[in-house]
């Protein structure tokens, strides 16, 4: 026996490829496949002539494959035996002949088994192959064991030990200590069965082998709870308990669940049982385990009679009872009809508890007459070394198969990953060729703010103020034109500004527009006195540029009767701008110097589109007629977004 | 009364010679009595002449207006700070409440500060205020101490100690963690600008909050902060999102 080979790429990678491997699982059991497979081995082996070598790889693969080949095994491993019997292969026909015991034992053949082993013994024994001689002894004990000969199976067992312990293989010690034990509790000889298992305690400590751990110490309860050692019971079936959480043993779990539930049982702890029991029970019924679904219902209803609800015992032990009686389980059917005949002595009924009784010396009769009292520990045990050792084989086998499925999953996972970053970062770079068109636009819109034509008009301006030796109005003009070169320049470097200083800033160019054009307009920037403006936020420089429109084309010739109204509108999660002159009107806006105004306006309207890709909800900007009786006057409306910071 | 003593550190002259002008024509109380262009002449002028007010430049030949506070101390003057837009320094020269005007200069402007400088002068406080200046032009922005200036005297106060600021139009008062209350006539905004790198937020038009303060956020009745000090803030409804974005990250 081997140790159970675990693949070191566990966890979480597992976790990730599950998807993957039940995909490709489908694949891997076509019936056509395996026939194919028993086949082509079949070929080779005849091929193989007397060719040790490849005879014995070709067992490798036989045996490899033994699950996969599910009803195919056995004759392919007949004709291997044949074919080595004829060419006088002797270590491949042993290890085969051991390796169909095996089978036939799993299968209950326990007849056919023996005379597997023993003819393979025989051949090990004339090879002197001490190994496969210990795998031999081995096996026949667990085939008698089987058989409940437990006397027989020890001397085996004994035997194994003893060649083991001579090869040093440590592993295969303490396994075999394990089954001895097992067998000593079977024949209910405690101290033997105690010393056995604490060597094996000892051995799977040692290398760290937590799953057989979690079954010595599953055994060891088991003989305490028999000695009636009850607190010492709780305190390994705890231990094995814990050991089968950590090594996920679900079955397992359960199993240590519905001891520890009898232990307390023993102890008079009902609500602690009852706990255990229930816990049990739940992860039996999920893994269709019915004869221990019995045994716990079984429990359940004896703690219902000890604490008085007789109609919920009577209902637990008569499903106890379909089930035990599905699978004829003598032992449970003892311990429930003993309920049952309790059941009926608390409802007065002595009729039929007596019937209760008498039916639970029949079932108790029936076992030991079959002389086969069966010890449920021992059994599991078996039941679980036995799928350990298949496990074994699965694993190796599942093992290649998941690494190779792990390396394609490799590659995808590559594949994936490097698109996922292919695109994340085209998208990331879309995002920021975005931010930076954005950020230009702003730049170049606030370059155009202060163009050449703007500043010498400015220039001008003072030049004039300059030769009526009007300093006080130079100095002024001056000053402002100060003021909004640096708030131009400080918006232009933003994502969002305060309505306040939009509107500072809007004050700021209308009056400088005003001292330039000796006051030919009055203007009003109109907004609820109650309105929050330090905490409305939204993109800078949008309304300026349409301002001045309404300044240059709008009321710069007006004489003084000019008016520009900059009405705010707070929709709260836009912000409306209405800009509104009373000037000459769309239809007679003059063509000249328009290059200037459609450049601002360009980018503005650019902007505005950038915005209204990201707030789709963002009405485009309109232009009509203030006053449309008379054609005169233009009103803009643009919709900026509030923004949150 | 004796003529109050100015000098102009700049290395442009044309600025030199407006800012002259500018303090002849508005403040004839005031004398300018020498002028300077470099760290080195900067620092030789202030020790020769003794002035009572120093016009100084940032940018200056030989290094910054700031190194010239390094060697002269100690300050037996006002500084006024004549900048161009440098965002580093205004700050740290606002968290001193020291004053400064903006280059190009706007004369109304140059008015108020010079105004604001003579008529809050106390020498022992020019102290503590270019202390701090420096000590936030050294550290970097890691120094948390602000001056607050009000009418009678000058306060130097960690921000860790500020729980909010309540504004009531161009005032602003600080209520600080000893309960004590300073009432400063500066605008909310200014301070916003200065403390919002601090985790300072602006919830409300009204007040601005030390998030260090905060015990949790109440969101009945459209949303308030309750503080520590179990006072309670409004939420502006524009202002959830962003506070609630900067609580979570």
């Amino acid at each position: 026996m081997k140790l159970l080979f675990e693949h070191p790429l566990k966890s979480f990678f597992f976790g990730f490829f599950v998807s993957l491997l039940l995909l490709s699982t489908n694949t891997v059991a076509q019936p056509n496949d395996i026939r194919q497979l028993s086949d082509s081995i079949r070929l080779e082996i005849q091929k193989a002539d007397d060719n040790g070598e490849q005879l014995k790889s070709l067992l490798v693969t036989i045996s490899k494959n033994r699950r996969r080949l599910k009803e195919l095994f056995k004759p392919l491993m007949e004709d291997y035996i044949e074919h080595t019997q004829r060419v006088n292969f002797k270590p491949g026909l042993m290890e085969a002949l051991d390796r169909l015991g095996h089978r036939e034992r799993q299968e209950g053949n326990y007849e056919i088994a023996t005379q597997y082993h023993l003819q393979s013994l025989e051949i090990a024994t004339e090879l002197a192959d001490s190994a496969q001689l210990a795998y031999n002894y081995s096996n026949l004990g667990q085939v008698y064991r089987r058989q409940d000969y437990n006397a027989l199976a020890l001397q085996y067992f004994h035997k194994a030990l003893n060649v083991q312990q001579a090869l040093g293989d440590k592993q295969g010690v303490y396994f075999t200590q394990n089954s001895i034990g097992a067998t000593y509790f079977a024949q209910e000889d405690y101290p033997e069965a105690r010393y056995y298992i604490e060597q094996a305690i000892n051995a799977s400590i040692q290398y760290e082998d937590k799953r057989s751990l979690s079954f010595n110490y599953g055994c060891l309860g088991e003989i305490y709870l028999a000695q009636n050692m009850i607190d010492s019971a709780i305190y390994y079936f705890q231990q094995s308990r814990e050991l089968k959480i950590e090594t996920n043993q679900t079955d397992g779990i359960a199993v240590a669940n519905h001891l520890l539930g009898q232990a307390y049982f023993a102890k008079g702890q009902y609500d602690k049982a009852q706990e255990e029991f229930e816990k049990a029970l739940q992860i039996h019924i999920k893994t269709n385990n019915k004869r221990y679904q019995s045994l716990c219902l079984s429990y359940l209803g004896k703690i219902d009679i000890q604490q008085g609800r007789l109609d919920s015992a009577w209902e637990t032990l008569n499903r106890a009872k379909d089930i035990a009686l599905s699978i004829h389980s003598l032992e449970n059917l003892v311990t429930i009809e003993t309920a049952l005949a309790d059941y009926h002595k608390q409802e007065g009924n002595y009729n039929k508890a007596f019937d209760a009784f008498a039916s639970s010396y029949a079932y108790r009769d029936s076992i030991i007459s079959a002389k086969a009292k069966r010890n449920v520990q021992a059994l599991e045990i078996e039941y679980q070394t036995k799928k350990k050792e298949s496990e074994i084989e699965l694993l190796f086998k599942e093992n290649i198969i998941k690494e190779q499925r792990i390396r394609i999953g490799i590659t995808l996972l590559v594949l994936l990953v490097t698109i996922f970053g292919l695109i994340t970062t085209l998208y990331l770079q879309r995002q920021r060729n975005a931010k930076v068109l954005e950020a230009e636009l702003q730049q170049k819109l606030s370059r155009s703010q202060m163009n050449p034509h703007f500043l010498s008009n400015a220039m001008c301006s003072i030049q004039k103020f300059m030769h009526n030796h009007d300093t006080q109005s130079a100095a002024s003009y001056l000053g402002k034109f100060a003021q909004l070169n640096r708030a131009v320049l400080e918006h232009s470097l933003v994502d969002s500004i305060p309505l306040d200083e939009e509107i500072a800033l809007l004050n700021n160019y209308l009056e400088f527009e005003q001292l330039r054009l000796s006051h030919a307009f009055s203007f009003k920037i109109d907004f609820d006195e109650d309105a929050d403006i330090e905490m409305i936020r939204i993109p800078p420089l949008f309304i300026q540029p349409f301002v001045e429109n309404a300044v240059k084309h709008g009321v710069k010739d007006l004489d003084g009767d000019g008016m520009v109204i900059v009405r705010f509108i707070d929709l709260n999660d836009m912000l409306k701008v209405e800009i509104i002159d009373n000037g000459k009107g769309m239809i007679a806006e003059p063509i000249q110097s328009k290059e200037h105004q459609s450049r601002s306006m360009e980018i503005t309207k650019k902007r505005h589109k950038m915005l209204r890709q990201k707030f789709k909800n963002l009405p485009t900007f309109t232009l009509s007629n203030s006053n449309t009786e008379n054609n005169v006057g233009v009103k803009i409306t643009i919709h900026l977004p509030i923004l949150s910071n | 009364m004796a003529k109050v003593k100015a000098v102009i550190i700049d290395d442009q002259k044309d600025i030199r010679d407006t800012n002259r002008t500018l303090l002849h024509n508005n403040f004839p109380d005031v004398e300018v009595v020498g002028e300077a262009d470099g760290v080195d002449s900067g620092v030789e002028l202030i020790q020769k002449t003794d002035p009572d007010i120093v016009l100084l430049d940032i940018e200056i030949k030989g290094g910054t207006g700031f190194n010239i506070l390094q060697k002269v101390r100690p300050y037996n003057f006002m500084v006024i700070f004549i900048t161009a837009f440098d965002e580093f320094a205004i700050k740290a020269i606002k968290f001193s409440a020291l004053d400064y005007i903006l280059k190009p200069v706007n004369e109304t402007e140059f008015c108020t500060a010079i105004e604001s400088a003579i008529s809050t002068y106390e020498r022992n406080k020019v102290e503590l205020q270019v202390q701090n200046l420096l000590d936030h032009v050294e550290d970097k922005g890691k120094n948390r101490k602000i001056i607050l200036r009000t009418m009678e005297s000058i306060y130097l106060v960690n921000l860790e100690d500020i729980v909010f600021c309540e504004s009531d139009n161009s005032y602003t008062t600080f209520h600080l963690t000893d309960k004590k209350e300073i009432l400063v006539s500066r605008g909310i905004k200014e301070y916003e600008q200065m403390l919002s790198h601090y985790r300072f937020f602006r919830p409300h038009q009204r007040y601005l909050v030390n998030l260090n303060h905060v015990e949790r956020i109440d969101k009945n009745d459209g949303g308030s902060i309750i503080l520590k000090n179990s006072n309670t803030i409004p939420i502006s409804h524009r202002r959830k999102q962003a506070l609630m974005d900067i609580l979570k990250g």
